[in-house]
């Protein structure tokens, strides 16, 4: 069967994670490191929990691909599983992880005193928050789509195209 | 197998679901939690009740009387714990009960730091308490001379000036009509007890050389050893009695070698410290046997206490160009001529007062750490010089420690005899770890007893160490604890110390604490020295120990454990480079050091070699001058500490709340912000306060916290007292009868009691951290019953020489035993919310020039000397308060000292409480700016409810060229002052002053959030059970 025929839903929602997560690690990543609120406040926790939510997912597509019977058969689709529902569960830590940075500095911004607004809301700041936000809304979507991918299958049988 | 494979993706789908929900909420309970104050004012929720109507803190006594009680009982324990048994031969201890004869003015007239109270016991009346009779013919022999103030025993010791002893020549005792020599035939005691004493006290200092006679006749002998009067009267006494022993009453060791040995040697010799109200009932119980003497030396009694290499620079001297500073034009004051001279310890003319300095270039070895190092290194390292006659004073050619110490720290017999053993160590090798040891107390006794046991270490002293400068004394003591044991049993006391104690600071190459490879010896022993002679017996060393009397000795190896922390060369410089609370540990005091100015300039000593770097004195030793300003390649630097000018007010740096934003109170402080400084709160609550008021408060600290507006802030009234709350009865601030819980009758006993019964010398030598803690409590109590919730009431510097006066307020010679008692007792006084505040941090060595002297040192002494006392107070103690010395640390005044306040204090030792300077007596040398930025926050100027600058277009009426118009162009000290205000209303809120009950409720959000834990955690488990299951019957029927 030709390779890409082969691919059900679930494989092609998992690429979609996987590039959302790109996306929403290096938004993060630039949101703690460029001039602005939030600047120096990112945690390695955050990026090696995406990072690894990432990884599970590439792995997971591989081994997809492969198919045994047996007893081989039963511990590939685990771990295959196990990859999948791990990259959802990490992808949901690293957003909290996200906000739980960037709650006080979100309030600071948008929720000081009026009298002090000129000085706090300036253009790399608001730039920061927004960034922000922006990050929390593509970790939320990477998850969402997560979710959904993990209730579909990744590839056709095998057993069933050679028959 | 399709339906199969389908209900797998299912249940996979809904495992990643509930356990990502699982995550979700688990997390975000974190987070809610975090910003609980936020989540319940978004829900209209709360998390704590306050009850303000039951009180946090109570009292453990019911009634005046029982507080009375337990406070004069504490005194009588007191005393009895910390008399200290130094000599007892010929059977003159425990005292036969009969008559005893009283010798010495002292024995009638004994320095006392007395609270005063009615029923005040004096050693005569203990005496007799307790069923001895005294001697009527020394009695009126005494009441005679006694009517002559040139005998009645000085009670100043005068502020490093001429010292009178006045004592009576035994040539002056005569009987009613009889010849000078009758007396001797009618005294009828079999026993005399002589007492001698040495006065102290705030302001005074001892002068080595100044003694006099008791008529002003200068001796040019040391003050601190015995008169030829007094010697006189030794004689006399054992001329009289068949027995005599001499009781020590002071706080400055006595040299009394000559009561060892020789034509006035005596049977026994015991210290006594300076008993307050009841102590002497104690020492009679310890004297006359009614309890097992456990007391031992705080200070080591040597021959010759000016051989302390602490005592080559003592006194300190001005610096040679010390008008220099004063050749300025001062903007902060225009046109002023401000001196640099000296003020008076209690004020005087106000000036810069930097011209005077000393260098502590002893380093680390003072009191026994430096007697017993060099001992131990004369048998074990003679390449390092110790027995060279460099600070030798009772040999030419040779330095002798049986010949320099008589009796060692630590030192004290015991009426019982026993035997101990150090039956095991264990260490936890990291932060927040302790040492833990146990020792075995065998009673070979025929009487159950208390007993005393003592934990000390030997730390390697590595290729490192010597090649960084990093010194290590040869034995350290760490802790101890007392045990009851019964008659012939075995007990076994637990003593603990945190495992960062073992560390040294390394200021040169790692400038952090470093952990030393190598093996570590612990032991215990009857002293540092027996301590030492012990771990010399367990490195095998068995050729040159002597022990206290100076006799061959061959040690214990059984009171010796060791721990191998790896090799010698391995050096972990990382582990205790941070605090207990998360601290970076790094240098915050280089520039106390001379050579920071002046390159080169001292050496300090060093067990490398004694005799090469055994300290020189640095107001003398350029052709007898001593330090030169002009010298430094950092002179304008130099000049700028020593002109007080830390910080410069900012002029284009506006502040942008002047007025204060109203908003929080002090009375919504609730549970989150008694727990939590971090609380956004505690900036609101600041952040209300003018600048005006802000930086006025600390200005105007006072002897009371001020009134502020827009916060509600109580007014807290500060006592001041290591003897207790000073000169307060119970009944002082009665509230109304019925309505007031601490009623107490004024005219009752307990009414007119006061409670400021400490000795502090006394718990110094009593070793014991329990009775420390005891102490603390009652303290405690007494600050609830007299509504005084704030007090200084902890001297917790070190005696760095017995020659500061001031160490009648203070607990030892060694930082480590006052590290211990201090931590315990402001364990004991947070119990009941009392805010104590140990004094002075730090370096008070000497209270001579101390408005100003610049003391210099090396951070290793800094951090191991000195600070390490404060260090227990504040990190295991948790205190809330802490006072700071008069002096200077380097050129910088002590309470505008950064590193050692804002950065050590508050980074390092996570201190939260506030801090307040000594009595601010000299307005050049003392300002609120410098104050603010090191993070003091009240000066003590002893005002009233003064808290302003003067108020908008006014100036402050003390620092004339402060005002809100200039002071609200330098926002950073302003925050800095909304800091300290911040500091000191979080001590408050944290003590009896905020007297009210928080409870914990769970309020919807948070049931909520369980919930929704609870249940994803059964689904999460659930969904993951039917997908595992799926996965296997699906296989299964795929394979059929």
């Amino acid at each position: 069967m030709n390779a890409i025929k082969k691919q059900k839903l679930g494989t092609w929602l998992t690429l979609v994670v996987i590039i959302l997560g790109i996306v929403s690690v290096i938004i993060y990543s630039v949101n703690g490191s460029v001039e602005g609120y939030f600047k120096g406040t990112n945690q390695s926790s955050v990026v090696i929990m995406s990072v690894l939510a990432i990884v599970f997912a590439v792995v997971s597509i591989i081994l997809a691909q492969f198919s045994a019977n047996g007893a081989a058969g039963k511990i590939l689709s685990a771990i295959t599983d196990i990859l999948r529902i791990a990259a959802a569960v990490l992808l949901i830590a690293s957003l909290m992880g996200f906000v739980s940075t960037r709650v006080e500095g979100l309030g600071y911004i948008f929720g000081s005193d009026e009298n002090v607004l000129d000085e706090i809301q300036t253009e790399e700041n608001m730039r920061s928050a927004y960034t922000a936000i922006a990050g929390f809304a593509f970790y939320a979507v990477t998850w969402l789509v997560a979710l959904v991918a993990s209730f579909c299958g990744m590839t056709k049988s095998t057993k069933k195209a050679n028959a | 197998m399709k339906k199969g494979n389908k209900l797998t993706s299912v249940w996979r789908g809904l495992t990643a679901v509930s356990a990502s929900l699982l995550a979700l909420s688990t997390l975000g309970y974190g987070i809610a939690d975090t910003w609980r104050s936020n989540v319940d004012a978004a829900f209209g929720t709360q998390s704590f009740i306050t009850n303000t109507d039951d009180v946090k803190y109570t009292s453990t006594y019911k009634t005046g009387d029982e507080m009375m009680n337990a406070a004069k009982a504490f005194a009588v324990r007191e005393g009895a714990e910390g008399t200290v048994i130094m000599k007892n031969e010929n059977g003159v201890l425990p005292l036969k009960k009969g008559t005893v004869a009283l010798f010495g003015g002292a024995a009638y007239r004994p320095y006392m730091t007395a609270a005063g109270n009615t029923d005040q016991v004096k050693l005569e009346k203990a005496l007799t308490d307790a069923g001895f009779t005294i001697d009527p013919t020394m009695k009126s022999i005494y009441e005679k001379l006694l009517t002559h103030e040139e005998y009645v025993p000085n009670t100043k010791a005068g502020d490093y000036t001429d010292f009178p002893i006045r004592e009576a020549n035994a040539d002056k005792f005569t009987t009613d009509g009889g010849a000078a020599t009758t007396w001797r035939e009618q005294v009828q005691a079999d026993t005399a007890i002589v007492v001698f004493s040495r006065p102290g006290g705030e302001g005074t200092t001892y002068k080595p050389g100044s003694a006099q006679d008791a008529f002003g006749k200068p001796t040019g002998k040391n003050p601190l050893a015995l008169s030829d009067d007094e010697l006189s009267v030794v004689k006399a006494a054992k001329e009289a009695c068949d027995k005599v022993v001499v009781l020590l009453n002071t706080s400055c060791t006595i040299e009394i070698g000559a009561l060892k040995n020789g034509e006035y040697a005596v049977d026994g010799i015991a210290y006594i410290g300076i008993p307050n109200d009841y102590q002497f009932t104690g020492i009679v119980q310890a004297l006359s046997g009614e309890v097992n003497p456990t007391g031992a030396l705080a200070d080591t009694y040597a021959t010759d206490s000016t051989s302390s290499p602490a005592m080559m620079n003592f006194g300190g001297g001005y610096y040679s160009d010390f008008e220099t500073v004063s050749d300025f034009d001062d903007t902060r004051w225009p046109g002023v001529e401000i001196s640099n001279e000296v003020t008076g310890s209690f004020g005087g003319k106000a000036s810069y007062s930097g011209g005077f300095y000393i260098v502590e270039a002893e380093g680390i070895y003072t009191g026994y750490n430096y007697y017993e190092s060099r001992y131990y290194d004369s048998i074990v390292n003679p390449s390092s010089n110790a027995s060279s006659a460099k600070g030798s004073t009772q040999d030419d050619s040779v330095w002798s420690y049986d010949k320099e110490v008589s009796y060692t720290f630590g030192y004290g017999l015991s009426y019982l005899p026993y035997e101990q053993k150090l039956t095991g160590v264990t260490v936890e090798d990291r932060v927040g770890g302790n040492v833990t040891a146990t020792i075995e107390i065998t009673n070979n006794g025929d009487k159950s007893g208390l007993f005393l046991a003592q934990l000390y270490v030997q730390t390697p002293y590595t290729a490192y160490d010597k090649a960084n400068k990093v010194e290590k004394s040869a034995i350290q003591f760490l802790n101890s604890g007392k045990v009851e044991v019964g008659a012939h049993e075995t007990e076994t006391v637990t003593v603990t110390i945190p495992t960062k104690y073992l560390a040294s600071y390394d200021y040169t190459a790692a400038k952090t604490y470093i952990l030393d490879g190598g093996t570590y010896y612990f032991a215990t022993g009857n002293g540092a020295h027996d301590a030492l002679n012990n771990i010399l017996a367990a490195q095998n060393h068995t050729e040159g120990l002597t022990d206290v009397n100076g006799e061959a000795t061959t040690g214990n190896k059984e009171c010796v454990a060791t721990w191998k922390n790896g090799d010698e060369s391995e050096t972990d410089t990382s582990t205790f480079a941070v605090s207990d609370s998360g601290g970076k540990i790094t240098n915050v005091a280089d520039n106390a050091d001379l050579n920071y100015y002046l390159p080169g300039t001292v050496t300090y000593l060093s067990r490398t070699d004694w005799d090469a770097t055994y300290p020189v004195n640095y107001n003398t030793f350029r052709n007898g001058g001593g330090v030169t300003l002009a010298d430094s390649p950092k002179k304008d630097e130099w000049l700028k500490e020593l002109r007080n000018q830390q910080h410069v007010l900012a002029t284009d740096n506006p502040v942008e709340n002047v007025d204060g934003i109203p908003g929080v109170t002090f009375q919504d402080i609730g549970y989150e912000q008694q727990i939590n400084i971090e609380d956004e709160f505690w900036d609101k609550l600041v952040n209300a306060i003018s600048l005006d008021q802000a930086v006025g408060a600390v200005a105007h600290g006072g002897s009371q916290s001020d009134t502020l507006d827009n916060i509600e802030n109580p007014v807290v009234k500060q006592n001041d007292g290591p003897t207790g709350f000073n000169g307060k009865a119970l009944s002082t601030n009665n509230g109304e009868p019925g309505s007031d819980p601490y009623y107490v009758d004024p005219e009752s006993e307990a009414g007119k009691f006061k409670a400021n019964v400490n000795s502090q010398t006394l718990l110094g030598s009593s070793f014991n951290p329990e009775l420390a803690l005891e102490w603390g409590r009652i303290l405690g109590n007494t600050g609830l019953w007299i509504k005084n919730y704030q007090i200084w009431g902890g001297g917790l510097n070190y005696h760095r020489s017995p020659y500061n006066g001031r160490n009648t307020e203070y607990l030892s010679e060694d930082p480590m035993l006052t590290n211990v008692l201090g931590a315990e007792l402001i364990k004991g006084t947070n119990e009941f919310g009392i805010i104590n505040g140990p004094k002075h941090i730090g370096f008070n060595d000497q209270e001579y020039d101390r408005s100003g002297i610049c003391v210099y040192m090396n951070e290793q002494k800094f951090r191991e000397t000195d600070l390490r006392g404060f260090q227990g107070a504040v990190e295991e103690g948790n205190a809330l308060g802490l006072m700071v010395a008069f002096n200077r640390i380097g050129a910088i005044n002590a309470s505008h000292h950064v590193g050692m306040l804002k950065n050590l204090v508050r980074g390092e030792w996570g201190f939260k409480g506030l801090i307040s300077t000594d009595m601010m007596n000299n307005k050049y040398y003392f300002n609120p700016e410098g104050c603010i930025m090191a993070t003091v926050t009240q000066m003590a100027d002893f005002a009233g409810d003064n808290s302003t600058l003067g108020g908008a277009g006014g100036t402050d009426a003390t620092w004339t060229y402060l005002s809100v118009d200039n002071v609200k162009n330098d926002a950073e000290l302003v925050d800095a002052a909304r800091e300290c205000m911040k500091y000191q209303l979080y001590a408050f809120a944290n003590s009896a002053v905020l007297n009210i009950t928080t409870t914990p409720v769970v309020p919807g959000w948070e049931k909520a959030l369980r919930g929704v834990i609870g249940t994803t955690i059964v689904l999460s488990a659930g969904f993951a059970t039917l997908w595992a299951v799926s996965v296997v019957l699906g296989k299964k029927k795929e394979e059929e």
